[in-house]
This record gives C-alpha cells, structure tokens and sequence, in this order.
C-alpha cells in the first residue's frame, strides 16, 4: 500500500478515536440504564480504532518515516523530529494503554457507580487530550517536511 | 453530572478496573523511563533493536507487557475488596501517572538529548 494512504489513514484513524473518546465522554455525562450497552460497545471501537490506528502508523514510521526523517533533519525545523516526533512515539504508547484499559474501566455500573464513572470519565479525557496533542504533533512534523523540501 | 434514576451505588470499582488501573500507571511511568534508560544506554538501544527489528517497537511491546502482566498479577492477588477509596484515589493515580510520565518524555528531548 501508498505511503501516503498510511500516512492519511493512521491520522483519519486519531481523529476518530479522537472523536469517539469526546463521544463517549458526553453520553457518560448523561448515562442510564438504557445507554449503558451503547458506552460499553463504543468503549471498545474506540480502542479498536485506535490499535488499528496505531499498527497502521507503526508500519509507516517503521518501514517509510526514514526518508522524512533525513529531510527534517536537514531543514530548518530539526525540533519537528528531534522533539516533536520523539515525545509523539513515546507519548502515544501511553495512549493505547489508556484505549486498551477503557473497556475494563467499562465493565463497572457506570449508571450507577460513581466512583466508576469519575474513573472512566478520567481516562476518557486523557485519551481526548493525548490524542488532540498528537494530532497537533503530527503537523508540525507535516510542515517540518514541508519546509525541508522547500528550502532545497 | 447527570443524575441516575436509581440510588448511587456506594460499592467500589471492581477488582479488575484496579488491578489493571494500577497495572495503568505503573506502565505510563515504567514507558518514560524506558526511553531516558534506551537513549542514555546504547547497550539497551542495541538489545532493543536487535529483538524487534526496532527499537520502537519493542518499546510498545515492553510497555503493554507490564500493563498485562502486572494487571494479571494484581488481579491474582486482589482477593475481589475494593474499597469506595480506591475509586477516589485511581483517577489521581493515573492522571498523576500519565502527567509525570509525559513530562519525563517532553523534558528529556527538550533539555538532555
């Protein structure tokens, strides 16, 4: 497959894990035994777009980023690599823990528990969070490209 | 927050959600040393390298083995008690975990690499 369909695919696949993380945040707000199902079974599409996501971005940074690399490193944006591109490897880790976590935190009686609610409502923000900030990321690495190849 | 129709609950979380949740914030944390330990030592950035293919890979794969294999252990020794604490401290915990985790990660290819 293109690299360019990895590429637009793995930020297609963050935005909606993106998405469905703010989605389920909101329908956990107003949770009741009637949406409970529907919390439970979005919890993990979400974690599944996101391991999809994440396997499709690790088979281009693996196989297809060293070319991108080589261009930053060489433009005037090196941070893009050099502090963008590292903390997203290593922070989005953290990220598919949380995804992976969420269908567990998501088996307690959200309608009726609490504790489990504020839980879940926490790991929910972190994941929106996390991936907002990785989405941004993955832009300034776009345009550390981008400016690479125009100053050539 | 919108209120339930029945009566708050005033069980804690299960013994899963807090076995896995500590396994959680152990594995943020054991994943940002992992990368100072990896980019200081080229000794681990070699064995990391040479047991995946890349080094990166093998990072994801060491964090969610801690996530799984502490989650398990914990879930084993847990006799099934969680307190109406835990579902108060877990929250911190992990948002602690994962705030101290991602400063470790951004100060240490701000400032020391």
């Amino acid at each position: 497959m293109s690299p360019n369909i990895l590429l637009m695919a793995h930020v297609l696949l963050g935005v909606l894990c993106l998405l469905g993380a703010v989605w389920l945040f909101v329908e956990t707000l107003h949770i009741s035994d009637a949406n409970l199902s529907r919390v439970r079974c979005l919890s993990r599409v979400v974690a599944i777009t996101m391991w999809i996501g994440y396997a499709v971005a690790g088979y281009f940074y693996i196989l297809h980023y060293a070319p991108d690399k080589a261009v930053i490193l060489k433009g005037p944006w090196p941070f893009a690599h050099s502090v963008f591109m590292e903390v997203k490897e290593h922070v989005v880790i953290m990220l598919l823990l949380l995804v992976t976590y969420l269908p567990i935190a998501a088996q307690s009686n959200l309608a009726h528990n609490a504790g489990a609610r504020k839980l879940f409502l926490t790991v929910l923000g972190l994941i929106a969070v996390i991936a907002f900030f990785a989405d941004g990321f993955g832009g300034v690495i776009g345009m550390g490209v981008k400016v690479g190849l125009l100053s050539k | 927050m919108e209120p339930t129709s029945q009566t708050e609950s005033t069980e804690g979380l299960s013994k899963c959600t807090v076995s896995f949740g500590i396994s959680l914030a152990v594995a943020c944390i054991f994943n940002a040393l992992l990368v100072v330990l990896k980019e200081k030592s080229p000794a681990t950035m070699a064995w990391m390298k040479k047991t995946s293919g890349h080094h990166w890979a093998t990072h994801t794969l060491l964090s969610l083995l801690v996530f799984i294999i502490l989650g398990l252990i914990l879930n084993r020794t847990n006799n099934g008690n969680s307190s109406k604490s835990d579902s108060k401290s877990l929250p911190s915990l992990i948002v602690s975990s994962v705030a101290i985790g991602a400063a470790i990660i951004l100060g240490f290819y701000l400032f020391i690499d």
